[in-house]
């Protein structure tokens, strides 16, 4: 087969609830509350699934080997996982190998994260560089605010745009009040020039979909949705980053993938951005060839990018890419449009980019 | 449509030399590790279409580290993966590396396995393994894990402390013939390991694998691309990954019956024809983390029948000139840096089949046996062959 | 450099940056643990689980996962179990409850309720060493009701008892 196209299909999609603190759950609970869900709409047990591919962060579960948190509610006893460490976009990438290359047939990708469970200051501390940058004591949100005062000097991007994209994807939360343009502008200060809302606040959640080979989506005969192409890459690290601003590898990984699928950018119906601060999806917008500015942001108030809501509107680390493809695949399964793109981020300041595309089954 | 893997081969590895490396930072660990690997065969960082890393980011206390270190990983603009399953995470690279080929990803695709333990509190990070609330609060490191699982082995196989002390000597004499290795010995005996100081009965100091601090690295290549970048390609014939139930506890027979290394072991044989291992291997290089493991690991492997480990090294079958050598380049006993150690077995096995092992060469290996193990019984196996798969 | 080289550069040139790093965590134990946990505190009593198979766990989960299937069923097991795995402890371990090192020599092992199919590990009564052993009958010596706040440490340790 095309080296380029996968033939994967995600046949099951589940979800765990959404909120920041679920404290009547344990991890492998909550993961559960997703993958049996998944594994029901699949029409398929447990006992049937030979492996998983999960993504999940040590640190933030508190645990060395994160995954063993999930690793009876994934796939079962002797099964075969793999795990990621990274947003769950990426994870996707990994899975589609196991399933083009014949290894794998019918898998979960699960991803959870319980950002209530752990100190989130001293957790991103630890991503720092020990020797040059721990001992002034930052974290993610310094970093971002270095990279969203850089922007808005630079022109094109504003704090009133970023607040913008705070409201419209509040506006579609099924999980988070809706907030004004002003009440984004008004909320505290926490390393300026950001606020508050303007990052996707700490979740507990779980989400997760079964995949499998055409084979076998052919036998369970369910809606289904294909994975086409996947691509990932990774930028600088923050302090090695010669513009702050600039996500080129954004529109790298989306090029590569439209590539491998024969698709054009035009084609793409269903836009999903994935990350955890307002500025980054200005900045994602245009590295992806969405436009900018003023046109970009309407596109967001419209829900032509982000109809979802993203992870602004709820969601957690690993977790917010897989959710944005769960809501393009149900869109797709509707006859909502029939091709999709999920791109998503990870690491400081947006370092490293992952992109999935999906089409609805002909 | 067909599924039909692309043929892989590893081309190349390197690895660091693993003890206390004060000298030298965690990134550039990993980047002597790669550049051992790409300088063995004139290969540079362009030559390369993606990244596979793995590191236990508990133990130096680095979180995102492969983001952190990602010049020095050689991934820059590159496909980064990040993979943290415990202390066989450095064959889950090996094996992500093989399925990103197989698949048609990408070509050549660079996997490295890195830690360095003398930076962070080991004891700290492996009690991180256990379950917060089922497991952490009595947890006695993985010493007080392995000796019980010991004892459970110890009563199903009347394996003695004495033919466990001579799969330490095998270890330890084995590593002088490594010039990568931690722990040398040339002259340790079986009673200078029951002599070594008891850490929890019956595991003895020597019975135990040290904290290093190191690196290994591979270079996974396509078919079309394998001949012209090594000789003798170590060929992917079989990779399988299977892990235990969710708690410690819940495989009672814990390394007298390892049901995932038998789960794992035979689905590879069966994709890679092996019958008999004991006849079918020419090496192994297997995760011992303790010296009881690498025999509960050679009876469950089916190197000899189930209670056969104290007979197996009793008979000298598993020594470096017996019929089936099990790690002949030191193994854990001798050197673990956990993030590296199941990629360094990765790495050895794929020497032996490439004749680049040196002193510690086993002659004509035809077929290694590579497999990795870490956290609850989570294992990968990875079988190598001299000849391409058909 | 090699390993010689490395070793002087060690002792004479290395700089080393201290570093403490303080992660607090606050685990919610869950649905099942708070049943398990609550009915060890109030009525010292162990729970485990049980699906349609037949397989009884503990501790308690949701799904099995040799069977696949839920586990639905509550059930009782022990009081009393087997040893499955033990050993004597001389390593001074740190108590990750308490950050204090535990007094050596202790017993640590694997117990094996009656009636479960799983043991769980705990801390062993190594007043008689020579009496723990793998097959030994044990049973959980629990702390005085007002001690006890739910978790594992609601039980001080096991011992062998006689048949």
């Amino acid at each position: 087969m095309s080296s380029a196209a996968s033939d994967t299909w995600i046949v099951g999609l589940g979800e765990a609830r959404i909120a920041p603190l679920l404290d009547d759950v344990s991890i492998n609970e909550l993961a559960w509350e997703a993958v049996e869900p998944a594994l029901q709409e699949a029409g398929v047990a447990l006992a049937d699934v030979t492996g998983a591919i999960t993504a999940s962060q040590d640190f933030w579960d508190g645990r060395t080997i994160s995954s063993m948190n999930v690793n009876e509610v994934a796939c079962g006893s002797f099964g075969s996982e793999a795990k990621v460490a990274a947003d769950c976009v990426q994870a996707i990438g990994y899975a589609c190998a196991r399933i083009d290359d014949g290894d794998q047939h019918l898998n979960v990708v699960v991803a959870h994260a319980k950002e209530s469970e752990g100190d989130a200051h001293t957790i991103e501390l630890a991503a720092f560089d020990p020797y040059y940058e721990r001992q002034i004591d930052p974290d993610e949100t310094i970093v971002a605010a270095f990279q969203a005062g850089l922007l808005y000097a630079r022109g094109g991007a504003s704090e009133e745009l970023s607040a913008r994209v705070v409201a419209a994807a509040r506006s579609r939360s099924k999980v988070l009040d809706a907030v004004s343009v002003a009440d984004v502008l008004a909320s505290a200060p926490t390393a300026t020039p950001l606020r508050v809302l303007d990052r996707a606040p700490l979740m507990d959640t779980a989400a997760a979909m079964v995949v499998c080979c055409g084979d076998q989506r052919n036998k369970l005969d369910r809606p289904a949705v294909r994975i086409v192409a996947t691509a990932t890459r990774s930028g600088a690290y923050w302090r090695e980053r010669a513009d702050l601003t600039s996500v080129a590898q954004a529109g790298e990984v989306v090029r590569e993938a439209l590539d491998r699928a024969g698709w054009s950018l035009g084609e793409i119906d269903i836009v999903e951005l994935v990350a955890p601060f307002a500025h980054q999806h200005l900045m994602l917008g245009e590295a992806v060839g969405l436009g900018g500015g003023e046109s970009l942001v309407a596109r967001f108030e419209q829900g032509e990018i982000n109809d979802s809501g993203g992870w602004l509107a709820g969601s957690a680390g690993s977790v917010a890419g897989l959710h944005s493809v769960l809501a393009a695949a149900r869109r797709l399964r509707q006859g909502d449009g029939r091709r999709a793109m999920v791109c998503s981020t990870g690491g400081l300041a947006a370092q490293s980019h992952h992109v999935v595309l999906l089409e609805a089954a002909p | 449509m067909s599924h039909a893997p692309v043929r892989a081969a590893i081309v190349a590895t390197g690895q660091t030399d693993h003890g206390r490396r004060f000298d030298a930072s965690l990134a550039e660990i990993a980047r002597e590790a790669i550049d051992r690997c790409l300088d063995s065969r004139g290969l540079t960082l362009e030559d390369i279409d993606a990244v596979i890393a793995g590191n236990m980011e508990m133990f130096e206390g680095i979180y995102l580290v492969e983001q952190l270190s990602v010049g020095a990983l050689g991934a820059l603009g590159k496909p980064l993966y990040k993979l943290n399953t415990g202390g066989t995470v450095g064959a889950s690279v090996a094996l992500a590396c093989y399925h990103m080929v197989a698949s048609g990803r990408y070509r050549r695709v660079l996997g490295v396995g890195f830690q360095k333990q003398s930076e962070g509190s080991t004891q700290a990070a492996i009690t991180t393994v256990g379950d917060p609330i089922w497991e952490r609060a009595v947890m006695a490191g993985a010493i007080g894990n392995f000796a019980s699982m010991a004892s459970t082995y110890i009563a199903e196989s009347g394996v003695t402390q004495e033919q466990a002390a001579k799969v330490a000597v095998k270890a330890r004499r084995n590593a002088c013939l490594n010039p990568h290795a931690h722990l040398k010995m040339p002259d340790v005996t079986v009673e200078d390991v029951l002599a070594s100081d008891m850490l929890a009965y019956p595991i003895h100091l020597l019975d135990m694998c040290p904290a290093s601090d190191g690196a290994a690295a591979i270079v996974m290549a396509a078919e079309d691309l394998a001949g012209d970048l090594a000789d003798r390609p170590a060929w992917v014939h079989a990779v399988a990954t299977a892990h235990d139930q969710q708690y410690m506890g819940d495989s009672p027979k814990r390394l007298a019956v390892m049901r995932s290394l038998q789960a794992a072991s035979r689905k590879a044989y069966a994709l890679a024809g092996i019958e008999d291992p004991l006849r079918d291997f020419d090496v192994a290089e297997v995760y011992e983390p303790a010296t009881y493991a690498e025999l509960a690991m050679c009876e469950n492997l089916g190197f000899c029948p189930m209670g056969g480990g104290g007979k197996l090294i009793d008979d000298g079958v598993t020594l470096i000139d017996g019929p089936l050598p099990v790690n002949p380049s030191g193994g854990v006993l001798s050197t673990n840096p956990v993030g590296a150690t199941a990629m360094i077995r990765v790495a050895e096995a794929a020497m032996q089949v490439m004749g680049e092992a040196g002193e510690h060469q086993i002659p004509d290996v035809k077929r290694a046996l590579a497999t990795g193990y870490g956290g609850n019984a989570w294992t990968d196996v990875m079988i190598l062959s001299a000849e391409r798969p058909k | 450099m090699n390993a010689r080289e490395a070793e002087a550069f060690n002792r004479e040139q290395a700089i080393r940056i201290e570093q403490q790093i303080t992660l607090r965590y606050s685990f919610a134990a869950g649905r099942h643990a708070t049943r398990f946990f609550t009915a060890l505190r109030d009525e010292g009593k162990i729970l485990a689980t049980r699906d349609a198979a037949g397989n009884v766990m503990v501790p308690p989960r949701p799904v099995c996962g040799l069977s696949g299937l839920p586990m639905d069923e509550w059930v009782e097991v022990g009081p009393d179990g087997v040893l499955a795995g033990c050993t004597i402890v001389y390593v001074p371990f740190i108590d990750p409850m308490t950050g204090a090192q535990r007094p050596v020599p202790y017993g640590f092992g694997l117990v094996r309720f009656d009636g479960a199919d799983t043991s769980i590990y705990h801390l062993l009564d190594a007043t008689d060493p020579a009496q723990i052993g793998v097959g030994k009958r044990v049973r959980a010596v629990f702390r005085p009701r007002e001690e006890r706040t739910g978790s594992l440490a609601d039980i001080r340790h096991f011992t062998v008892v006689e048949d």
